[in-house]
């Protein structure tokens, strides 16, 4: 076989198997972290009341329909689910769910971003759309 | 080490092959064009360390982006974009290094060539992975 061929096949089997182990070694990591999570979850919470309970999101304000819920869902996973989860449950950034935050401070947020870690949303949405991001994650229980 | 550490390495470490790739196909470029010359000996010399170092460094650069991600290997929105053209990309960066080891100083003009389009497809790739990757750090 000449050279370049027996590099061609040599290149491929390469490119394959550092996909494959790529793939694969991401695939058995969230298979350990969903097992830990569940497995926390079974044995329960040990606190025995002496944790205080979370606070209480403040009452929504926005009146959204369903349709703005599904906009503001697509919104979401088109730019917030890389960081926080397809789910909301915390990625690099943190869990969404039952935020302790007024709607008008989750707006805020969302248009200046976090220096350094989250970047401003503001040019890419109206404040209408960042409404419907709001109402989206605030209906994340 | 926490997530901005991460944030932090997986932001570094990509420019290391963004740059090598690009620098590699340009060098076998040049060299390409001007082959009778003595200096496009040390053109293909300087890409095939270029590449090289390149494929080595995408790896610190894709486990940094994993843990980054929560070990997504798809994700959605631009996360989905960004892989959408880096997984091809590292992929076309390990088989063009595994190429080069192989072949050497080896290949034919012709073969050579289709390995320099095989570059630049790759380059592309990890150029326009590389943008997606901006749009989720500065958002848009």
């Amino acid at each position: 076989m000449r050279i370049e061929m027996r590099g061609l096949v040599i290149a491929v089997m390469a490119a394959f198997v550092a996909l494959a182990v790529t793939f694969s070694l991401a695939k058995f990591v969230r298979q350990v972290q969903t097992g830990i999570a569940a497995e926390n979850t079974r044995l329960g919470d040990n606190s025995h009341g002496k944790v205080a309970p979370p606070a209480a999101p403040p009452a929504a304000t926005i009146a959204l329909t369903p349709a703005d819920i599904a906009s503001g869902h697509q919104f979401y996973l088109e730019s917030c689910a890389a960081c926080h989860g397809d789910n909301a449950e915390g990625a690099y950034g943190p869990n969404l769910h039952n935020l302790p935050l007024a709607e008008s401070d989750i707006a805020s947020i969302i248009k200046t971003g976090f220096k350094g870690k989250m970047p401003s949303f503001a040019k890419k949405y109206s404040d209408s759309q960042i409404n419907d991001i709001v109402g989206y994650v605030r209906g994340l229980k | 080490m926490n997530s901005t550490f991460w944030a932090d390495f997986h932001g570094g470490a990509t420019h290391f092959p963004i740059a090598l790739l690009i620098a590699s196909f340009l060098f076998d470029l040049i060299a390409y064009i001007v082959h009778r010359d003595p200096a496009s000996r040390d053109l293909h010399v300087a890409s095939f360390y270029a590449i090289l170092l390149g494929a080595v460094v995408s790896i610190a650069a894709v486990g940094s982006g994993l843990i980054l991600s929560g070990w997504q290997v798809l994700g959605s929105g631009a996360l989905l974009k960004h892989h959408d053209f880096i997984w091809p990309a590292f992929g076309l960066i390990i088989g063009l290094a595994a190429w080069r080891l192989v072949v050497r100083e080896n290949a034919s003009r012709g073969a050579f060539g289709i390995y320099l389009l095989v570059t630049l497809v790759a380059a592309i790739c990890i150029a326009v992975g590389g943008y997606w990757g901006g749009v989720l750090v500065m958002g848009g």
